[in-house]
């Protein structure tokens, strides 16, 4: 390769040891990002991702078998410097932005301190010491240069005093303080709310324009990478499948991975084109043993043994692009999955929700005598919800906006103020009657699951507590039943939870909620840590339950692009709110509530086929301790009005769409004439 | 069981916990046959060889009145290693069920078991042990129960925090949802998920058991002459201490071997517990 | 740290007093003789003990005995020796004192040596160096103080070597060598099983605290090694090494008690003993219960200094 290349990997292998023998992490990788590229580089999770980044770190956590190849920054090789030249070129050459910055930043030092200290670092090494005063002067510049308000007062704080937005951003600024060649970002955005998400992305952007480094963008959300990276590599169980710039690999991806994985992201127009999900939920190639010529082979439509497993198929150069396949060009007889329309729901409505409202927290009996008072969190605060039977309601908002609590609340987990009715009866208490009618599956089935049963007990329980009318030697065939309405084999059911992956432990969770024949599902953040095809896989499973059983689905996400596929209407919470409810397909046009048009153009969009209008929101959730007096958005909100935001609480307003209404100052005749997000060409 | 097989293959390669397991196994079969095993009898004089070091006859050693050493240390395994294990199986039982109790119900009820617990553990372990063998006596079994009675409240704090932070979890929170018993929460949710912090704790405890059950016999407040127990063989031996140092070495060595067995398992199934260290 | 923190602190520690001295009171209260029958013997009249009962109190209800007794203690006042007769008050302070010289010199010591050791332990994680540290230290904790105490002895005070003397205890003020002759084997035995203890725990805390993220992102900024062994690991595992020490002070508190009656040092440990022995109630009490408020304010030191060290507390 030409001298201009940054990072050029050529051939890297790295080989594990580990107590069931060797493991293959990376193969044969080949990989160059220029100067000034940000490269991105996708893949579902245990792809081996995020190992290649410590690799070039040249940081390996594990016990290496074998490790081959070279690693050339600059014109030197990683791979054969001592620790001590590593030391000089990590955080001055290469520096990293890591995934989660909470724990990134030591909790007994100040920002400031972290940044000086970096800075103090390559100073000693260049000989260049400056004097305090020149480098606190730096440590504010840098501050400033990644968009910390306030930077004297900033740097004074300690992590916990600061938002996750901040604490990356302080990684960040960290990060570009030496002017580094190349930064690699590790997952930068995934612990952020999309709001904040959004304002990091543009800020990356903007900071690669003006200093022109090089980067390495690593993400499982091809979406976000489509924003930031020129070229991206897609990387699947340890090889590069292929390499093209975003333009291309979008319009055309031509490796039936990187096919499989378009075709199961949702996208903003899919209502639009009546395009539904890929589901493919393939196992991940094999690490340990033989080595598979093609490692995609095992899952792959296009996969003949004659062609495809002669030799060793690597990355080469094919028209536009690197690929990893030896028959591309290949049709496969698979269309694009369709959407089928989703059901219309009844209008008899199955749970309704009045006036609901819930207060976390409770003083300590110490805290009482010393004559504190009381700070209670008002996480859910007097809301108003309908669900009719065979409908889906999807309840969306960042982390902190109380869905969770809410949920918590309709199951009796949190105690609540407010009325609840069920098929029209009064709930006085969450008797045995409510609970098998209303269920509840959790976002972590690692934590649902109790790790000490087996799945037969764990289904078993929810039959004997909630169908007196199955006789305990029906038990068994119901059990079987159950696994097989969520497709998992009969065999399973002496498994333990940890013996699953996380796709299939989201299916027991969702088969102990069916065992009650619920009237209500309350499925809370179910898809968020599973991959894109897992995800499109649950999201059918429960659709097509819904269309066997009529049940009713409250779903909760904070991810907006899913909800085309599941909802019929979805609820936008904020602070504790309700603050719009409107149809699925409403939100393709004004009028929005200015939050839900910002949380609108905070989801990222891999669809080549939208232009996404930018709405970007400062400043992070507040708490509610006591009642505001005015909207709450108040504080954020990008079309205040004037003290009346802050005086008045909103009103609530219906549009001239059916069953839309939404809480804010504004008349509905100015909010319709906004432009919509998306526009769909 | 099949956990219990599983780990104990874990520990088999784990090196502490390998090692422990051996000589922790070895130890419980010369605590139960050691009086059968014994060479000669443990109170039989031999004045003609008093003091005398260790030899193929005396393995260990004599002591003043020339009784075989060896044979003394391993009648004695069984007052000190058995009675140790006994109390620390008072002390966690008790304790763990307090903790249990006390982090599920919560509450008033809750706190208050805390602060009483707090204050009883504001009273240094050895201190209480001396305190209760005040009002029960000395006696080998009132030992017993002392150490048991001291070693509960650690027990019941360490317990509650393991229930505090299990009972956050979804699945409890699904029980919950789900409308089960409080019994059915308690023994068959959290119990089974907090039984190996526990049983670490208990092992590593065991040797803590037997290090004070020596401590209290050698302060004449556990078990009594002409016991073959092993501290209270250091303190007989006193007397004559400058005369051989071999009634003092083979019983302190013997406290000392036993104590770092348990603690080797204790940290081997430390290691091996670890949901972190699982695949 | 807020004021309100070490105000809490303090109420806290005051309960936490009461609860105790309610403790110890009930104990004694359990004991199967009072203190008439004590004084005057198993053959005493029912008419004399009736007359001593009435005349210590002892016909009063618990509560009332209890409430007197803790009265008086406030006053420093703690009775009377059953065994000596003399006022219990000036003993057990005067052998407070004593036993105060021993835990601290030892504490002191332990720190100095156990901290840089369980530091270097960790940092060298699974070569030469952390294993002969961990050996030792394994063989240190399962060392009772006794046995420790007895083999030092045995080795540096027989009659023929001569090195220390094998017990008693001279006060500073009168022969400065000869106090620090007297207190060398019982500060050593202390200082080599706490230091076992403590620097176990040091590196434990330190390799839990190596293996966080923010020592490898300090790593990776490209800070030297010297700089993330003590500006970022040593700091973070200080917060629970303080608790830990603190934890020992109970542990360190039993060894007193051992050591002074295996050295008979006249401290607070060994007139605890000969009280238990003799079943001299108000020694019993006031020993106890000096113990126990001192193992109380070294926690209620730990919990300030982790206050002022921990940013992240705040009540």
């Amino acid at each position: 390769m030409t001298q201009t290349m940054v990072l050029d990997i050529k051939d890297y292998s790295l080989t594990y040891q580990t107590q069931s023998g060797p493991i293959r992490i990376l193969e044969n990788i080949n990989l160059q990002i220029a100067k000034g590229e940000v490269l991105g580089l996708v893949g579902e999770s245990g792809s081996a991702k995020s190992s290649l980044a410590y690799s070039v770190m040249r940081d390996l956590p594990g016990q290496v078998e074998m490790e081959t190849g070279s690693m050339w920054l600059k014109g030197e090789d990683l791979m054969t410097m001592d620790e001590e030249e590593l030391m000089h070129r990590r955080g001055k050459q290469i520096s990293m932005v890591f995934q989660n910055a909470a724990t990134a930043l030591d909790p007994t030092q100040s920002l400031g301190d972290h940044v000086e200290e970096t800075l103090q670092a390559h100073q000693a090494v260049s000989k260049l010491n400056k004097s305090k005063q020149e480098t606190l002067k730096r440590v504010y510049e840098l501050f400033e240069l990644v968009g910390l308000p306030d930077p004297i007062l900033m740097a004074k704080k300690y992590p916990h005093e600061v938002s996750g937005g901040e604490k990356q951003r302080v990684v960040l600024a960290m990060a570009i303080s030496s002017n580094p060649d190349l930064i690699l970002f590790d997952e930068p955005t995934s612990a952020l709310d999309a709001t904040t998400a959004v304002n990091m992305l543009d800020l990356f952007a903007e900071m690669q324009k003006k200093i022109g480094v090089a980067g390495l963008f690593i993400s499982h959300d091809l979406g976000v990478v489509a924003e930031v990276a020129d070229r991206v590599a897609v990387i699947y169980g340890g090889r590069i499948v292929e390499v093209a710039t975003v333009e291309d690999l979008f319009a055309n991806p031509k490796h039936p991975y990187t096919q499989s994985l378009l075709a199961s992201l949702p996208r903003p127009s899919d209502i639009r084109y009546k395009r539904g999900l890929k589901i493919d939920e393939g196992t991940p190639p094999p690490r340990r043993g033989a080595v598979p010529n093609c490692n995609f082979s095992h899952r792959c439509p296009k996969h003949d043994p004659a062609i495809c497993d002669h030799s060793r198929v690597l990355l080469e150069i094919q028209d536009d692009r690197k690929l990893a396949c030896v028959r591309p060009d290949v049709a496969v007889n698979e269309e694009q999955a369709r959407s089928s329309d989703i059901l219309p729901p009844t209008t008899d409505i199955v749970l309704e929700v009045k006036n609901l409202t819930v207060k976390l927290g409770r003083a300590s009996l110490l805290s009482e005598l010393l004559n504190k008072e009381a700070t209670q969190v008002h996480a859910v605060n007097n809301i108003d919800l309908k669900i009719h039977r065979g409908e889906t309601v999807s309840l969306v908002g960042e982390s902190g906006c109380g869905k969770s609590s809410l949920a918590r609340a309709l199951v009796g987990l949190n105690p609540f103020e407010g009325e609840l009715c069920l098929n029209g009866c009064d709930i006085k208490a969450l008797d045995a009657a409510y609970r098998a009618d209303v269920q509840i599956i959790f976002q972590n089935p690692d934590s649902s699951l109790n790790p000490r049963h087996t799945l037969e007990t764990i289904l078993s329980r929810a039959i004997k507590l909630y169908r007196p009318d199955i006789a305990v030697k029906e038990r068994s065939e119901a059990i079987q039943k159950l696994l097989e309405q969520v497709r998992l084999p009969a065999h399973y059911r002496n498994r333990y939870p940890h013996q699953l992956s996380g796709g299939e432990k989201q299916r027991v969770a969702i088969a102990r909620a069916i065992a009650a024949d619920p009237k209500v599902i309350i499925c809370d953040e179910i898809t968020s840590g599973l991959d894109a095809a897992v995800q499109a896989a649950i999201v059918a499973l429960l659709r097509q339950i819904q269309q066997d059983t009529g049940v009713a689905l409250l779903f909760i996400t904070h991810d907006l692009a899913i909800l085309r596929h599941i909802a019929h209407r979805t609820a936008v919470m904020y602070l504790g709110e309700i603050i719009e409810t409107r149809s699925i397909a409403g939100l393709d046009h004004a009028p929005y509530h200015p939050y839900t048009e910002a949380l609108l153009s905070s989801a990222s969009s891999p669809d080549p086929k939208t232009e996404t209008r930018q709405v970007r929101l400062k400043g992070s959730l507040p708490v509610r301790t006591s009642l505001l007096t005015g909207c709450g958005f108040e504080s954020r909100c990008p079309r205040r009005i004037g003290d009346i935001c802050h005086e008045q609480p909103a009103p609530i307003k219906s549009t001239a769409e059916s069953s839309h209404i939404l809480k804010c100052h504004h008349e509905i005749v100015d909010l319709e004439r906004i432009e919509p997000v998306w526009k769909f060409t | 069981m099949l956990f219990l097989i599983k780990t104990l293959r874990a520990l088999m390669r784990n090196p502490q916990g390998a090692i422990g397991t051996v000589l922790v196994f070895l130890l419980l079969l010369i605590s139960v046959f050691g009086p059968f095993l014994a060479p000669q009898d443990p109170e039989s004089f031999n004045f003609g060889s008093r003091f005398a070091p260790p030899s193929a006859e005396f393995l260990f050693g004599t002591d003043w009145f020339g009784r075989d050493l060896f044979s003394r240390i391993l009648v004695g395994a069984r007052s000190t290693v058995l009675l140790a294990i006994l109390a620390t199986f008072i002390g966690t039982a008790s304790g763990a069920l307090i903790g249990i109790f006390s982090g599920f119900v919560g509450g008033w009820v809750d706190e208050l078991i805390m602060r009483t617990i707090d204050a009883i553990m504001a009273i240094p372990g050895l201190l209480l042990a001396l305190m209760i063998l005040t009002v029960l006596g000395s006696s080998s079994l009132n030992a017993v129960i002392a150490i048991g009675v001291a070693f509960a409240p650690g027990m019941a704090r360490i317990s509650r925090s393991t229930t505090l932070a299990v009972r956050e979890l979804d699945y409890v929170s699904a029980a919950r949802a789900r409308g089960e018993s409080k019994l059915w929460i308690i023994f068959s949710e959290i119990l089974p998920n907090m039984v190996a912090p526990v049983i670490v704790e208990a092992t590593i405890r065991v040797a803590f058991a037997i290090m004070t059950l020596a401590t209290l016999s050698f302060l004449g407040l556990g078990a009594q002459p002409p016991s073959p127990e092993w501290g209270l063989m250091i303190a007989d031996a006193r007397e004559h201490m400058f005369r051989s140092p071999w009634p003092i070495l083979a019983p302190g060595i013997s406290i000392a071997l036993v104590a770092i067995a348990f603690n080797l398992l204790g940290d081997g199934l430390r290691d091996v517990l670890n949901p972190h260290s699982q695949e | 740290m807020t004021v309100s923190y070490v105000i809490k602190r303090l109420i806290y520690l005051v309960f936490t007093a009461l609860l105790v001295s309610l403790i110890v009171f009930s104990v004694t209260q359990l004991l199967p003789a009072n203190a008439a029958t004590m004084i005057l013997g198993e053959y005493a009249t029912d008419e004399a003990l009736a007359i001593l009962n009435s005349k210590l109190g002892l016909d009063d209800p618990a509560a009332v005995q209890y409430l007197r007794w803790l009265g008086n203690v406030v006053q420093g006042d703690f009775g009377i020796s059953l065994r000596t007769s003399q006022p219990v008050g000036p003993t057990i302070l005067n052998a407070f004192g004593r036993s105060a010289i021993l835990a601290v010199t030892s504490l002191l010591l332990v720190c100095i040596i156990a901290i840089p050791l369980g530091v270097l332990a960790a940092s060298r994680r699974g070569k030469p160096t952390d294993l002969g540290v961990s050996l030792v230290s394994y063989i240190g904790v399962s060392m009772p103080e006794f046995v420790l105490a007895t083999l030092l002895l045995v080795w540096l005070a027989s009659p023929s070597l001569g090195l220390f003397p094998a017990s008693g205890y001279v006060p500073f003020s009168e022969d400065f060598w000869g106090a620090l002759h007297h207190i060398a084997l019982p500060v050593l035995t202390l200082t080599i099983v706490l230091t076992a203890h403590i620097s176990r725990m040091i590196r434990s805390e330190m390799a839990d605290t190596l293996e966080m993220d923010f020592i490898r992102a300090g790593r990776l900024r490209g800070l030297s090694k010297r700089r993330v062994l003590f500006r970022h690991a040593l700091r973070n595992s200080m917060l629970p090494a303080i608790t830990v020490i603190a934890l020992d002070v109970g542990y360190l508190i039993g060894g007193v008690i051992v050591v002074e009656e295996v050295f008979a040092f006249p401290g607070v440990g060994r007139q605890l003993i000969l009280a238990i022995q003799n079943r001299d109630l108000p020694m019993i009490q006031a020993g106890a219960l000096i113990m126990a408020a001192s193992y109380a304010v070294a926690n209620l030191l730990a919990d300030l200094a982790y206050g002022a060290l921990d940013k992240r507390i705040k009540y």
